[in-house]
């Protein structure tokens, strides 16, 4: 028999890097994956998760079939059923539930699913009249980040540049050598060839810090403070450009008064940092052009200083004349036309327009986090609609209020929420104080609890039913990345799902035609069709798109403001936000001491006398992914406490060996790793922690009570950010002692 | 000790058929209380099939089995299929990862711990030479399949015998897909499951498989040895445990 084999194009969404991939398959099997050197973005870059691919898609753990529960939640008992009779009982459940308790009683739960397609939920909720419940880890990790940039400027920054173009790059609260890849590589080559300025900001030393040319360590938590001395030196040395700030911005003059409030010799008291290392760093931002600040997930989980430390950090590269240059802060928008016509939008797809303004106020949080959810958005996407004809990215850019959730299951308040189904996404990793999460799951309050999943997690583990999903090696994607700009990216079905497993359009069409929405909702019978339709305007072909793995818009207008003005209520980039005012929340940044701190807390700090950040990834390890111990733990098999060896040594532990870690709200433990880099007070966690290997079933659940930092972190309403929801996974207290 | 076998040949390809088939079915899906007493049935075959002298592993493995269809006030039929139902699961589709083996994959098995390995290509290439399509895109190297895949070759030969062909082909193929893909990595699996599983049932099904599979390794040998059959088998030492 002739061998032969068949090259397939796509993107790895491992990660959000979208890089390019050609999966060759020989007989329905995969059999190599590669970088494709031709994509026009990711030219040929692979990472470690890549090389794990294989392993990775052919673990025998994937799930398979769809399951139903048959003893009690947690206890590990199954039947495997159809996929018929999966979603023909979930849906008169729901049916159910919605005539009880109304349509706002489903919750929607969702990881960092990176397929992109997060429009066939939206559609779903849409319809079934829900007010967009959906509670999602972007609410710490990117979401949050979208909301402040549509209402300060109207576009987004932050997730564009080109760093061989920069001249100066700010990390800030991220380490690149870790957590984005091909980003490192880029840096590390332009560090070889010319002199281009590295800023860091880290309480911990890593690679990045090291290679930086100024290493601000500054006090956990304390990032508004710092960017807001940044301003004000930036501001009062007159460092910024004042014809982009003349012409293009409204409320500079309040943004003057408030800085005054953050001198240097102020905040340095506040963050730990030299007041004349912060002075420098500013100075080396506002005056090396171009400059770019990218994204980093740190900020956005800082609880009450999350979002306002991205307000500031906008309002830096607005300033600065940082924006829309290249080697700057590119911007982003979605609605070019590519090819002459519009690839339809996420948003579009979502049918938000199906829920009235009295609808989209039940979204859980609406009233109290009111930036991130439809309220929020609501305000930001009339701008955008007016200046680019479609609405603002609905899809990822609203969020539902993850903590209140819990509480609502618990307590019936503000409104009972008696459904949840879960899709790539495992909560009891990565939401904050998980012991509340469990609670919650477990409650017989929670009447249908769904999750489509590639593993059987420890949140799989509590589900009613648990459904297979499909990879991104098992289905197509043809995205404009969650509507965040007009580029089309992704690529072919490499290969059928494996075993009974389903993509995400496949399984809400099915959950839509099961609580009765109508197929003339749901035409597209699959994920291929449907992106046939979204690219119909644009004359291009499915097919064609496939060859061409990438569409750019017809015209990159770096700067479109100079035609349109800024997509916000002025016209301009609004220093002083009306947005946020109309929202009732303070228009301009300022900076909040951590709901749990030496300053704020004393009398807990007496007991928890160390600051506890959470985070810091490795590689391969994403989000709660890559735990398998064949998977992401071969050279990185134990979870890492980062630790000064000068407070190791006076708490008797010794390098690498095994040390609680404990918090009011519990008690994990990881290996001490000694780091002379970190400050002697802090200490940090790895997150998302469980165990694969480990029983699955209860009191087990996969090891998730053994070292997850989520066990430790906070997240009490009043502790998180007001605009965003966020939850506190940074700057909080504990104390550390041997594991005896 | 020598197993005297008195069947014609062609039923004993069948009878053979059938125990693969039954094995499959139990690997293939949670067994209902209805099935187990069609299996129950079958079982007498593989009995008559070697006239009482079975193997000690497949005796036991009987014996584990009968005492689970025992109804009394604790093992009622329905407390039984639920039972079996969630055992199923954690023991042949690797879901209680920590407590369960690994799931019975031949690749799982051979080739390192993934699915989709080297020998789940050659026994998906088997099946292809043999025109055989797996439904629901199931890797090919699941034991149920391999089961069947083994009561196709016995029904083969069973139809060639009938109708007056050689059978060496179809013997050398039995023989060989046992050696390679099934042999291998049974016992470890089988052991496995009698650590792992919380009910006889499946203990006795695991014994019965192990022994099965030896003796019917014997059972070819010594057909091949004896082609053409005279009616009477003598089958070599089995195995016994």
């Amino acid at each position: 028999m002739t061998k032969q084999i068949e090259i397939k194009k796509t993107v790895c969404t491992f990660c959000s890097g979208n890089c390019g991939m050609l999966v060759h398959v020989d007989n329905g099997k995969i059999v190599k994956i590669e970088p494709n050197r031709s994509h026009p973005l990711t030219r040929g870059f692979a990472c470690e998760r890549n090389r794990l691919a294989l392993k990775w898609l052919y673990h025998p753990d994937q799930l398979m079939y769809p399951l139903k529960r048959m003893g009690e939640r947690g206890e590990g008992k199954w039947q495997r059923i159809t996929w018929d009779q999966a979603l023909a009982e979930i849906g008169d459940k729901l049916n159910d539930l919605k005539a009880k308790y109304g349509p706002e009683t489903l919750g929607i739960f969702e990881g960092t699913a990176r397929g992109n397609d997060y429009w066939p939920r939206g559609r779903f909720l849409s319809l079934f009249g829900n007010p967009h419940n959906i509670f999602a880890a972007g609410t710490i990790c990117s979401a949050n980040v979208m909301a402040i940039n549509a209402a300060v400027m109207g576009d987004v920054s932050g997730f564009a540049g080109n760093i061989n173009k920069s001249n100066c790059v700010v990390y800030w609260g991220t380490d690149p050598s870790q957590a984005w890849h091909r980003a490192w590589t880029a840096i590390l080559n332009q560090k070889k060839k010319r002199d281009v300025k590295v800023i860091a900001v880290d309480p911990r030393r890593t690679k990045t810090t090291d290679i930086a040319d100024i290493w601000l360590q500054l006090r956990p938590g304390t990032d508004t403070a710092l960017a807001l001395a940044w301003l004000n030196v930036i501001i009062n040395e007159e460092l910024y450009d004042k014809d982009f700030v003349n012409q293009w911005t409204v409320g500079f003059d309040k943004l003057k008064e408030r800085v005054q409030e953050y001198p240097p010799q102020r905040v340095a008291e506040i963050t730990g940092v030299p007041a004349e290392k912060i002075v420098a760093a500013a100075r080396m931002y506002a005056t090396t052009k171009p400059a770019f600040i990218p994204y980093s997930v740190a900020i956005d989980q800082l609880g009450l200083n999350g979002t306002r430390t991205e307000q500031c950090r906008i309002i830096m590269k607005a300033i600065t004349g940082d924006l829309g240059v290249w080697g700057g802060d590119l911007i982003t928008r979605p609605g070019q036309k590519i090819n002459g016509g519009k690839f339809v939008t996420e948003s579009e797809l979502i049918m938000i327009d199906r829920l009235s303004p009295d609808e989209r106020g039940r979204q859980m949080g609406a009233d109290v986090c009111r930036l991130l959810s439809l309220t929020g958005w609501s305000l930001t996407s009339e701008n955008i609609e007016r200046v680019y004809g479609v609405p603002a990215p609905v899809g990822v850019q609203t969020n539902a209020h993850t903590p209140m959730l819990w509480r609502a299951i618990l307590s019936g308040k503000p409104y009972p929420i008696k459904a949840l189904i879960a899709w790539g996404s495992n909560p009891l990793s990565w939401a904050g104080n998980i012991k509340l999460v469990y609670e919650a799951m477990k409650s017989p309050n929670l009447e249908l609890n769904v999750v489509q999943e590639l593993w059987m997690t420890p949140s799989a583990q509590l589900a009613d039913y648990v459904l297979p999903g499909a990879s991104w090696m098992e289905r197509p994607m043809c995205s404009n990345m969650m509507d965040f700009g007009s580029l089309v990216v992704g690529g072919e079905r490499p290969i059928p799902p494996l075993g009974e497993r389903r993509d995400i359009y496949e399984f809400f069409r099915g959950l839509a035609l099961a609580v009765g929405q109508g197929e003339e909702y749901w035409p597209w019978k699959t994920l291929e069709e449907a992106s046939e339709y979204r690219l119909k305007p644009t004359g291009i072909s499915f097919k064609e798109f496939v060859e061409r793995t990438i569409l750019f818009p017809d015209e990159f207008d770096m700067q479109p403001w100079l035609k349109t003005g800024f997509p916000t209520p002025s016209g301009k980039v609004e220093l002083y936000s009306s947005i946020l005012e109309k929202l009732d929340y303070d228009p301009l940044p300022y900076y909040a001491e951590p709901p749990e701190s030496p300053i704020s807390t004393p009398e807990v700090a007496k007991d928890y006398p160390l600051i506890l950040n959470t985070g810091g990834t490795f590689m391969p390890m994403f989000k709660s992914e890559f735990m398998q111990r064949e998977l992401g733990r071969v050279k990185h098999p134990d979870p890492l406490m980062d630790i000064h060896p000068d407070t190791a040594q006076r708490l008797e532990i010794a390098d690498g060996d095994w040390a609680y870690i404990e918090t009011r709200r519990g008690r994990i433990k990881q290996k001490a790793r000694y780091n002379d880099g970190i400050l002697p007070n802090v200490v940090n966690c790895e997150a998302n922690w469980w165990f694969p290997e480990m029983s699955a079933n209860e009191p087990v659940l996969s090891g998730v009570w053994e070292s997850n930092a989520n066990v430790l972190t906070l997240d009490e309403p009043e502790a998180c950010d007001e605009l965003s929801g966020g939850w506190c996974n940074r700057a909080l207290l504990c104390k550390v002692y041997p594991v005896q | 000790m020598t197993v005297g076998i008195e069947i014609a040949e062609s039923e004993l390809a069948l009878s053979r058929a059938r125990v693969y088939g039954i094995l499959a079915a139990i690997y293939s899906k949670p067994v209902g209380d209805a099935e187990l007493d069609v299996f129950r049935q079958w079982w007498l075959i593989l009995v008559e099939l070697v006239q009482g002298n079975l193997p000690e592993l497949i005796i036991c493995g009987l014996g584990k089995i009968q005492s689970c269809l025992e109804n009394d006030d604790s093992n009622t039929p329905d407390k039984r299929e639920a039972t079996l139902q969630s055992e199923f699961l954690p023991l042949f589709r690797g879901l209680r990862r920590g407590t369960s083996p690994p799931p019975p994959y031949e690749s799982v098995w051979v080739d390192g711990g993934f699915v989709y390995g080297p020998s789940a290509d050659r026994v998906g290439q088997k099946y292809r030479q043999f025109n055989m399509r797996i439904l629901n895109n199931e890797p090919p190297d699941h034991l149920a399949l391999e089961l069947y895949f083994m009561r196709f070759l016995c029904e083969k030969e069973a139809e060639a015998r009938s109708s007056g062909q050689a059978v060496q082909h179809w013997l050398r193929e039995e023989e060989d897909f046992l050696r390679e893909h099934l042999a291998p990595w049974l016992p470890a699996f089988c052991e496995s499951i009698r650590k792992s599983c919380e009910t006889p049932f499946y203990s006795g099904v695991a014994d019965i498989t192990e022994g099965w599979i030896c003796l019917d390794q014997e059972i070819i040998k010594g057909l091949t040895e004896t082609e053409p059959l005279e009616g009477v088998l003598d089958v070599g030492p089995t195995t016994s445990r």
